[in-house]
């Protein structure tokens, strides 16, 4: 059993995959029933693919990940915030320090943000960033750079995460083709 | 979703949330308007600690078996959330409803060791119930605690409700009947209390008088009222096949200690060592059918997930059908990648040939448990265990690939000497010296791992030992250094390595395992200077509690090193643990004379448990192999 990115503390997700190993296999639609029967309330099995033989780690694969990020309440920004993404996005370079156990590094943060717009509600933003583990990029040091841009200071309490979909790559680094994992592997 | 009792807020915040938040695999949840009882059971320390236990598994099955009772669960809030909890005056709760444990009908406290008592304050405290017993009323919970600790209770007697003498699988449903029928017809705290004071094996403090002597020691303790019972008997499951075992382990969202499928193959012990309380308490010996642990072996490992099932009991070599058991799980478990865990075995060409077919030879040490280093005080505690059988098993355990050897002693045992000490060394050394011996030196893949460590030795009550005087902390050190010096000065020296124990806490542990109930006044202090989770060696704060005993007037020496006498009132003394006061005399003076007794599979000692008619008192005796005190 292997999971992709294990998700961080206090964060919501519609979109986890592992990958499982079984010596046998009935129906998509049977195993699904089985698995939820055994999971605990706040966790559903959704789907299940087939991955062909030797497929190796697709969880080694993840390249992206979507987050809606929505504020809880009592906590929005004190800018507004729905006008000030779009010029926020369109910077050539987002730099940012990134404080780590050892030391302090900055760095351009841009490349690694894929998509960032407003959702359809006008309320929630949903980013698209590198989630692999060499470049895993953390929605709220997105958002903390968002604020500073903004004059303001993030409290990370005030973000609602969910990740949305987790994504491989199916292009090269300059054309990237962004999948769902769950589109990897056949229906059975 | 269920609402949670912390916000967001405060579980971004704290040390492991998964802490506090229950809705685990196999927890059980039910519609509070469809149960008379809310039943709230706690392990007074940490969730990972308290989730490891197996006691309260059996009694959360047990008490959620029936209809008309929820059972939760709830530990001690690690001191992180503890401080948040008393600065916003949050209520503590239980894990299953998260709903605050004042509202419940009873909580139930396992006691499992002494230096979790101002964790029990801890609880009751952060639940918002009045700390005192006497200054609970009818809105509050019984509170009701049980466990080993309960065999002296006196130093918290002030704390509880009832404590409950012996196993638990026995008289819950009475009490809970009666409490029952006392809210129906609106009869009073205390007249419930009292009559709960008549279930066999229910101690209910509040209804005993203590008086003292002027030395200090106890005169007098007997019933204030007529109808309750001057001695309490403890319970005891007599047929441990046809009883309540769980076959759905909650299992814990965050790595626990005991992070595994536990069956317990048996309960008590036969071999009598003079120290041991549990060898003690628990007899007589009663095994459990092994048909019924293969079939919970499998149940539980399908039920849970766990990839490991590890077998309990104090010495599962002794356990009858120990090779039909294994061998099941070996053919059971090795299809399935399951782990076998096989603690308390004593080390033989069977258990050395059933360890190297589940565990990897490589990675895994070998335990003996000599407790002394001499022939002379092995002798004096009863430890049949011989230098002769650990030598042979170690050389075959060499001999299989082994490489690392675990040895376990205590120090400061009654009659001890410097020689004694120093034999711990010498057999230190004589088993790195078998290792040389055995392996010729091209198959040899470095030194041999010799870990040596010894803890301090605390008298308990039901022990031969309740009357020996223990150190103090300056001669518990004194004898770790010569341990040391020893170990030092042998020629395998770099091939052994040495641990001891905190000497400060296992004085303060001995204090309370022989307390009476003037020490409650100091645990109750110690608790409201700070003091908790003194089990955890960097929460321990010993000056704490030394100045609160002198200010409490109590000299620690009174229940330490004091030399009790023969006919000593115990506090203890009105439990009937089955084992007879006037046999644990003759073991003491045995264990003057140096004399061993004989396990109960080879002779009757005539302890007093043949009372309870039961196990190994009542089975034809079997001569087993192995049965000639070897451990």
């Amino acid at each position: 059993m292997s999971f992709s990115k294990p998700l961080g503390i206090g964060l919501e997700s519609n979109g986890e995959y592992m990958d499982i190993e079984v010596n046998s296999v009935t129906s998509a639609t049977e195993m699904l029933k089985q698995f939820n029967e055994q999971m605990v309330e706040g966790i559903e099995v959704l789907e299940i693919k087939l991955l062909p033989e030797g497929a190796g780690n697709a969880m080694a694969s993840v390249a992206a990940a979507t987050y809606t990020i929505r504020f809880r309440e009592g906590y929005e920004p004190s800018f507004d915030y729905a006008s000030k993404l779009d010029e926020f996005f369109a910077q050539d370079e987002i730099v940012v320090t990134k404080q780590t156990k050892r030391s302090e590094s900055t760095f351009d943060m841009k490349p690694s943000i894929y998509d960032c717009h407003m959702a359809d509600n006008g309320k929630d933003i949903s980013i698209t960033v590198d989630c692999s583990s060499a470049g895993n990029i953390k929605p709220s040091l997105v958002m903390k750079a968002f604020y500073e841009k903004n004059g303001a200071q993030l409290n990370e309490l005030a973000l609602l995460v969910t990740r949305e979909e987790t994504y491989t790559n199916l292009g090269d680094e300059e054309n990237r083709k962004l999948v769902p994992l769950g589109q990897v592997g056949d229906d059975f | 979703m269920r609402n949670l009792a912390l916000s967001d807020e405060i579980l971004l915040k704290i040390e492991k949330p998964a802490r506090y938040i229950g809705n685990e695999v196999n927890s059980v949840m039910k519609d509070k308007e469809q149960v008379d009882i809310r039943f709230a059971m706690c392990f007074p320390d940490v969730y990972e600690i308290g989730m490891s236990h197996l006691g309260i598994q059996i009694i959360y099955d047990m008490l959620n078996s029936f209809e008309d009772t929820w059972c939760e669960r709830v530990y001690s809030p690690w001191p992180d959330l503890d401080a948040i909890m008393r600065e916003q005056n949050i209520p503590l709760f239980a894990l299953e409803s998260q709903e605050p444990l004042k509202d419940f009908d009873f909580l139930g406290i396992t006691i499992q060791y002494e230096m979790c008592y101002t964790n029990i304050l801890q609880v009751i405290d952060l639940a918002q119930i009045p700390l005192m017993a006497k200054d609970r009323t009818e809105e509050h919970p019984i509170v009701i605690g049980g466990g080993p600790c309960a065999y002296n209770p006196e130093p918290i007697a002030d704390f509880f409700d009832i404590f409950y003498i012996g196993e638990g699988e026995t008289q819950y449903r009475n009490l809970l009947d009666l409490y029952k029928e006392c809210k129906a017809k609106n009869i009073s705290r205390t007249e419930f209390l009292a009559m709960a004071a008549k279930i066999p094996g229910l101690y209910v403090p509040q209804f005993y008088e203590v008086s003292y002597k002027e030395d200090g020691t106890i005169a007098s303790f007997t019933p204030t009222r007529e109808d309750i019972p001057a001695k309490v008997m403890k319970e005891i499951v007599k047929d441990v096949t046809n009883t309540y075992y769980p076959e759905k382990p909650v299992v814990p969202f965050i790595k626990c200690t005991q992070d595994r499928v536990v069956l317990e193959i048996q309960r008590g012990c036969t071999r009598g060592c003079r120290f041991c309380q549990a060898g003690q308490l628990y007899r007589p010996v009663r095994e459990r059918d092994v048909e019924m642990l293969k079939e919970y072996a499998v149940k539980m490992l399908a039920n849970t997930g766990h990839e490991e099932i590890s077998l309990s009991s104090l010495s599962s070599s002794d356990y009858s059908q120990l090779e039909e058991l294994v061998n099941f799980l070996i053919d059971e478990c090795n299809e399935k990648k399951i782990n076998i865990s096989l603690p308390s075995l004593r080390i033989d060409a069977f258990s050395l040939d059933v360890m190297e077919k589940v565990q990897d030879v490589k990675k895994s040490s070998l335990t003996f448990a000599p407790e002394a280093g001499s022939q002379r005080l092995r002798n004096v505690i009863n430890k049949g265990l011989t230098e002769e059988v650990i030598l042979n098993g170690s050389k075959l355990a060499f001999e299989g690939g082994w490489t690392r050897v675990k040895l376990y002693f205590m120090l400061g045992l009654p009659t001890e000497t410097e020689e004694d000490i120093r034999g711990i060394a010498e057999l230190s050394n004589k088993i790195a010296a078998t290792f040389y011996e055995t392996v010729p030196k091209e198959k040899r893949n470095g030194k041999v791992q010799i870990v040596a460590s010894t803890s301090f030795f605390i008298p308990k009550p039901f022990t031969p030992f309740q009357w020996a005087p223990q150190c103090t902390k300056e001669q518990f050190l004194d004898k770790a250094y010569l341990t040391k010096r020893s170990i030092m000065e042998q020629l395998n020296q770099k091939s052994i390595k040495y641990n001891w124990h905190e000497a400060d806490a296992s004085v303060m542990e001995g204090i309370l395992a022989r307390g009476d109930r003037k020490v409650a006044e100091v645990i109750l202090k110690a608790y409201q200077k700070g003091c908790i989770y003194d089990a955890w060696a960097e929460y321990y704060q010993n000056d704490v509690w030394m100045q609160t005993f002198e200010e409490c007037g109590i000299d620690i020496g009174f229940y330490t090193t004091r030399e009790r006498d023969l006919d000593e009132i115990f506090p203890w003394d009105f439990i009937d643990c089955g084992v007879t006061k006037e046999f644990l005399k003759r073991e003491w003076l045995q264990a003057t004379k140096e004399e061993v007794t004989k396990n109960c599979y080879i002779e009757c000692n005539a302890c007093g448990a043949a009372r309870f008619g039961c196990g190994v008192c009542v089975e034809p005796r079997k001569t087993k192999e192995g049965a000639n005190n070897e451990a």
